[in-house]
């Protein structure tokens, strides 16, 4: 085995004990060299900076500059450097919170040891890869979940809102919409900018063409 | 008194009778000086001599018939603190005399005053011409004496006060002879009195303009004065007030034991702040009370002491110390309650320590020791049982962490941080959660109103999960301008949501409250029994800072 395959590591974890077990782990593999150990983030960026590692085995949680900030600094300065992020969480959002960040690969701490050996090599290769049972496709469904603008403002109106939105939307006045429903032209009023402010409608032009799109009230012919 | 003194000693010539004469009836009926002059004075005889202390002894003097007066008189004359004045009305314009006193008031010599005898009429000051006129008339005619206030104008222009008494007497035929009389200088008085009238204004303005009421009392308990406050506070007008007992301004209840009270006080009065500690009510016409406080002192009266009450209506007062202990009160609640949940968690994750985390660990040391005794190929069983042993280990660990505090929450933010807690959430409790927001996909707020928002949510997903009896919730979150709302609903059991709030016993509701309030907004809750729940909480994001330094990092970036 040449020096030029050997893939060159550095090691970031705030855990001697982790350090050590890692170190011992991934120096067993003959094609593996730990060239540097870094106690927290800042230190891990002045190694990688320093020594150019093709690998940084990357702790998630740490004190101080946690594993999501070193990533975001490294891919300005050392795009060279491949991130393998080591966690404790299998949550997608981690995931992808650390691969949209540049990390290549994403392994799981209570994963076998063979798992890391794996993730190490592949993202030597430029590959990316995320230990079981994390994957692409489940990060996808995360996205899809995670979407926004799935909030129909609508349905943040109180029932009495709602009413008055469809009287408004037939063109009552506030006081005719305060008999219908037995309340004070005051308070009609006030549910009336509320449902306004709720919905970011601003005329009665656009309150009516809103009731209309919702199908709250229909087109007279 | 000197002044008194003088007058009794100085008795009037007798045989004073009803003046008659034609001339001074026409000279009252116009009643001017210059008319009664030309009576009093028909000729400028000039003489130059006083008929009561003429040092020539003339002849005339005999005629005068003044018997040895001069002698008796003088001193006194020029002595006492007063102007004494003579005019001889049937010895021309010039029989006038003046005492030198004058001099020193006026700032006219005595000569002044001698040479020019209606000197004294051109110096009344104007506004007081015609009153002495008048009175002069009315001297002339009647014989009564004059006793009246006239200014008079010193020679430096300003005017001084003088309180005259003059007589008129006649001779034995019932002629006018002469009148005399004496000028006091009463301007000090003037001013004293002009002072106290202001003052005396003064009061009467503190009196009525004060926001207080103040009611006058007297020792028979009933109201002498009161001011106008009086009416709008107690809704009673003044008349009808004035002479009922002070009672009528206290609730029923208060008026037995008040009238004790106030014979105590009269008895020795003071002043002091009424009922000093007690809660005092006031009662309006219409019988509706409100809180006051009472300042009383004693005060001399024309008829005797009385006791002056100040009243001030404290309603608002009362109703800030109200809501501020209220309020207190629930602070207290609320971290008494506080140390009770840390005290709680401290023993769970004690024992979770202890009974879970340590139990396996122990089971670990042990199965490692006995690998380690056993050997190379019976220790890889040891070896590969031990290992489960530890993903075990860290499962339970990181499920402690979490539960604690999910550093999700400052690593990635609110979105992801929720979905993580609702999927154990519906893991644990089968109770499944519809979770929309707007606005916050990739937005961060203040480690306070991210905290705040998903332990508002947290706690309300756990109230449905304990109360609501159903199966599906619904979590919304967005931002409108500088708010972000979290709504947390459920279409379950329902309950008396004012009631809960109110009450102090349990901590959930108070806490997402609390918390929302702290942050600058509100917690509503829409619920009724068998109507479901609806629970929104406003949180203020209008300068919340970003939340961690990764946020920061990345906004550095290009692009
Ligand atoms: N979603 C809900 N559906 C039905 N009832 C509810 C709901 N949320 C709250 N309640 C009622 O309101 C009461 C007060 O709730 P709160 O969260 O303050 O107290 P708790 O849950 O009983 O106790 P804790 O102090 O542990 O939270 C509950 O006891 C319950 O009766
Ligand atoms: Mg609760």
């Amino acid at each position: 085995m040449t020096v030029e395959n050997t893939i060159t590591v550095v090691l970031a974890d705030d855990h001697q004990v982790v350090r050590q077990g890692l170190k011992a782990l991934l120096e067993a593999e003959p094609d593996l060299k730990v060239v540097g150990e870094a106690g927290d983030g800042l230190q891990a960026i002045r190694w990688v900076e320093l020594l150019s590692p093709r690998i940084l085995v990357l702790d998630l949680m740490m004190p101080g500059l946690n594993g999501l900030d070193v990533v975001r600094q490294l891919k300005k300065g050392v795009p060279h450097t491949q991130v393998v992020i080591l966690s404790m969480y299998a949550n997608e959002a981690y995931v992808l919170e650390a691969l949209s960040n540049g990390a290549s690969a994403y392994v799981l701490k209570d994963s076998s040891s063979a798992d890391l050996v794996h993730a190490v090599r592949e993202a030597a290769a430029g590959r990316r890869y995320l230990s079981p049972p994390l994957s692409d496709r489940a990060i996808e469904v995360y996205q899809e979940k995670a979407r926004a603008a799935t909030l129909d403002r609508y349905e943040t109106l109180t029932a009495r809102e709602r009413a008055v939105l469809h009287l408004a939307a037939e063109g009552h006045t506030n006081a005719e919409v305060a008999t219908r429903l037995g309340i004070s032209a005051r308070t009609a009023e006030t549910h009336r900018s509320n449902l306004m402010h709720k919905l970011d409608l601003h005329t009665q032009a656009e309150l009516i063409r809103y009731a209309l799109r919702r199908g709250i009230v229909q087109m007279e012919d | 008194m000197q002044n008194d003194k003088w007058k009794t000693e100085y008795p009037l010539p007798e045989n004073l009778t009803e003046l008659s004469s034609q001339a001074f009836e026409l000279a009252a009926a116009q009643a001017t000086l210059e008319n009664l002059a030309s009576v009093f004075f028909p000729t400028s005889l000039a003489n130059g001599r006083n008929p009561l202390f003429d040092t020539q002894k003339s002849q005339e003097q005999s005629e005068l018939d003044l018997p040895g007066v001069e002698a008796i008189y003088r001193t006194l004359v020029e002595q006492i603190p007063a102007v004494v004045f003579m005019a001889v009305l049937d010895k021309g314009i010039g029989e006038a005399y003046v005492s030198p006193q004058i001099e020193e008031l006026l700032g006219f010599s005595q000569a002044e005053w001698l040479n020019d005898p209606v000197r004294w009429y051109h110096q009344i000051h104007p506004d007081d011409k015609d009153r002495w006129s008048g009175d002069a008339a009315r001297l002339f005619l009647s014989g009564d004496s004059l006793r009246s206030v006239y200014r008079v104008m010193a020679r430096d222009g300003h005017a001084v006060s003088f309180h005259c008494e003059a007589k008129m007497v006649r001779r034995d035929d019932g002629r006018p002879w002469f009148i005399h009389g004496v000028a006091f200088d009463i301007s000090d008085l003037k001013r004293a009195e002009e002072a106290q009238q202001k003052s005396e204004e003064m009061l009467r303005g503190l009196f009525e303009f004060a926001p207080d009421t103040i009611v006058v009392v007297n020792q028979q308990g009933k109201i002498a004065r009161a001011n106008t406050q009086v009416e709008t506070m107690f809704g009673y007008t003044r008349t009808e007030l004035i002479g009922e007992t002070i009672e009528t301004l206290l609730p029923e209840r208060f008026r037995g034991r008040h009238i004790d009270d106030r014979s105590t006080y009269i008895a020795e009065p003071h002043t002091r702040p009424m009922g000093a500690g007690l809660k005092l009510y006031g009662r309006r016409k219409n019988g509706s009370e409100f809180p006051v406080d009472i300042m009383l002192s004693p005060m001399k009266w024309d008829d005797g002491g009385m006791v002056i009450a100040v009243i001030r209506d404290i309603t608002r007062r009362s109703q800030a110390e109200e809501s501020l202990s209220d309020y207190a009160d629930r602070l207290k609640f609320l971290s008494r309650r506080l140390m009770e949940v840390q005290e709680t968690e401290r023993r769970n994750i004690a024992r979770e320590l202890h009974d879970e985390i340590g139990q396996a660990l122990t089971g670990l040391k042990l199965t490692l020791e006995m690998g380690a005794r056993l050997p190379a190929d019976g220790a890889r069983a040891s070896l590969e049982q031990a290992q489960v042993l530890v993903n075990e280990l860290m499962a339970r660990a990181r499920r402690l962490s979490l539960d604690l505090r999910p550093a999700m929450l400052d690593d990635l933010g609110l979105v992801p941080t929720l979905l993580w807690h609702i999927e154990h959430y519906t893991a644990q409790t089968r109770v499944r959660v519809h979770f929309r927001h707007s606005g916050l996909e990739t937005r961060r707020f203040s480690a306070e109103v991210e905290t705040a928002a998903y332990r508002i949510v947290q706690e309300a997903l756990t109230n449905v999960a304990r109360h609501a009896r159903v199966v599906e919730a619904t979590v919304r979150l967005w931002t409108h301008e500088a708010l972000l709302s979290i709504q947390v609903e459920d279409c379950g059991s329902g309950f008396d949501s004012e009631a809960a709030l109110a009450s102090s016993d349990t901590s959930g509701l108070a806490g997402m409250r609390e918390r929302a309030v702290l942050l600058g907004g509100q917690l509503t809750v829409e619920s009724a029994p068998g109507d479901g729940t609806r629970l929104t909480a406003e949180l203020s994001i209008a300068d919340s800072p970003v939340a961690n330094s990764g946020e920061i990092l990345r906004e550095e970036q290009p692009g």
